[in-house]
């Protein structure tokens, strides 16, 4: 009886190992790129944040709302969300288990933009010496709206959201402070940072709608065909007014 | 074995009293950190320090009023213990509980009615109008100052003394908290700041706002307390006395939300050099926000 299961369980372990073998090496198309800015980049500087609220708030802070890498070669957007939007069937996927982590720090989010799984979760950290108040503002997800006065490096409280949609966090302490979440039912989204470029891993061949959002500039999709063993390429450029 | 629980509810009292009172001296003593900015002046478990001209009168009031209360209560209360002891049940004797129907006891309490009467519409009712409606006249300095969940807004109308309108549709959290029109000419030397900076020695005149629900402006240090209330403009005044330039504490008066007990700012009383020195600072063209 022992033997039977221990063969079992021998012979269902090495039949993972081959299903695992067979998907890796079916989703391995990457889609990667930049998001260009094209137009006046002095309608979009970054102003400074009044932040005389809150004496404990002292490192001058800037809007966030338009960030421009100008050191790029052509000037590229920071805080991009590049994901896929359609072309993934049905397929479901385990939600991240890895913390995404928040941090207030010096009265800002850091960073700007959480982009999580659905089910993945995210642990809010104050960095600060003063109060803060975490107020999601969701449309489907459960609106959460809770304080942290203690600055806390170390614990923090632990959220996790269900459905998919892009939402708005704020401080109601530091009104001027700001986030956006955005929720995904997969694992296939990425954020520009400095460079502003971004890359999509691990996907199967096939053909797909990627969706580019930015929180002024609004959003820009694109058909992009992912072949096996190489990365598609593909840029956006937003030309705000 | 009644005595027994007559202790133990003593002791329970007693308990209650000792823990409230160490919450409340340990809520004022980590009140200045809060801030930011190191606070001046006593607080303590008694009325803080006064620095307006007029704050000696409100101090004068609650100072009256305790004497009359403990008076009353201590009065009250013998007379009360009297009447337990007096009429008491005992043997030979029934206790009474039907009312005094003599004539002097009525005469008594109209008397008492007409005193207060007198009291309230000869004293209390024109003070108040006169404070309420009567605003100073040696050239005071303006100020608007605007609750919101849960932060301070001080809305200064520049030199021009005026101030410019504000649209609520256009406020940007970020950019423009109270919804400053570009348009409106009396509010291009507007400026607006999360801290409240007066003259010392000057006449000041603030105008209270709210933008969403009822909070209330406390200033302990000027014995000044005004409920913000949505959809109205409350005018209050007071004038700081000389050589009180310093930090002082401003809090929210009014149970406004969660944050509540964080909804507080810092006013500066300012010297005028200091003054100006801040409006310039606070006036000037804002530079470009650049990473290091
Ligand atoms: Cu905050
Ligand atoms: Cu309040």
């Amino acid at each position: 009886m022992q033997k039977t299961f221990r063969y079992g369980v021998l012979c269902a372990f090495a039949a993972t190992l081959g299903l695992a073998g067979v998907v890796r090496a079916a989703d391995d198309g990457v889609i990667k790129g930049k998001v260009i800015f094209k137009g006046d980049t002095d309608k979009f500087k970054r102003s400074p944040i009044d932040t005389s609220k809150d004496a404990n708030c002292k490192k001058p802070i800037g809007s966030w709302d338009v960030i421009l890498n100008k050191k790029t070669d052509p000037i590229t957007i920071k805080n991009v969300v590049v994901s896929i939007k359609e072309g993934l069937g049905d397929k479901k996927f385990p939600p991240k288990t890895e913390p995404f982590k928040l941090t207030q720090k010096d009265c800002q989010y850091d960073p700007h933009i959480i982009a999580v799984m659905e089910d993945q979760p995210v642990k809010i950290l104050n960095g600060d010496d003063t109060n803060h108040n975490i107020h999601f503002l969701p449309k489907k997800n459960t609106e959460e709206n809770f304080s942290q006065p203690q600055k806390d490096e170390v614990t923090g409280k632990e959220l996790k959201f269900k459905l998919e949609e892009p939402f708005k966090v704020k401080c109601d302490v530091h009104p001027w402070m700001g986030a956006h979440v955005l929720v995904f039912t997969h694992p296939y989204f990425a954020v520009t940072g400095d460079d502003g470029t971004f890359e999509l891993k691990g996907l199967p061949p096939g053909k797909y709608v990627v969706e580019a959002w930015h929180e002024k500039f609004g959003t820009m999709k694109a058909d992009v065909e992912v072949a096996a063993g190489k990365p598609a390429e593909k840029d956006f450029t937003f030309e705000p007014k | 074995m009644r005595r027994c629980s007559w202790r133990i509810f003593l002791a329970v009292v007693f308990g209650c009293v000792v823990l409230g009172q160490t919450s409340v001296l340990r809520a004022q003593a980590v009140a200045p950190k809060d801030t930011g900015v190191k606070i001046d002046g006593e607080y303590g478990p008694f009325l803080p320090t006064d620095i307006s001209v007029d704050g000696y009168q409100v101090d004068r009031l609650i100072n009256v009023l305790h004497v009359f209360m403990i008076g009353l209560f201590v009065g009250w209360g013998l007379f009360f213990a009297f009447c337990l002891v007096k009429y008491r049940q005992r043997p030979g004797h029934r206790a009474n509980s039907v009312l005094i129907k003599a004539k002097p006891s009525k005469y008594l309490e109209i008397a008492v009615a007409i005193f207060e009467a007198v009291l309230l519409f000869g004293f209390s009712i024109p003070v108040w109008a006169r404070v309420k409606s009567e605003f100073p006249t040696d050239d005071p300095m303006r100020v608007r100052v605007v609750a919101e969940q849960f932060a301070w807004n001080f809305h200064y109308p520049g030199a021009d003394k005026k101030f410019g309108k504000l649209n609520p549709k256009i406020i940007d959290l970020v950019k423009n908290p109270l919804g400053r029109m570009d348009d409106d000419p009396a509010g291009k030397d507007d400026f607006v700041s999360g801290e409240f900076h007066v003259i010392e020695g000057r006449s000041v005149v603030v105008e209270i706002l709210s933008k969403d629900v009822i909070h209330s402006f406390f200033v302990p240090v000027l014995r000044v307390k005004q409920d913000a209330i949505p959809g109205m403009r409350i005018p209050i005044w007071f004038k700081t006395k000389e050589k009180t330039a310093g930090a002082y504490e401003i809090g929210c008066a009014q149970l406004c939300g969660n944050n509540h007990f964080s909804m507080r700012a810092v006013m500066h009383v300012d010297t005028p050099e200091q003054y100006a020195a801040w409006v310039k600072k606070v006036t000037a063209p804002p530079e470009e926000f650049k990473e290091d």
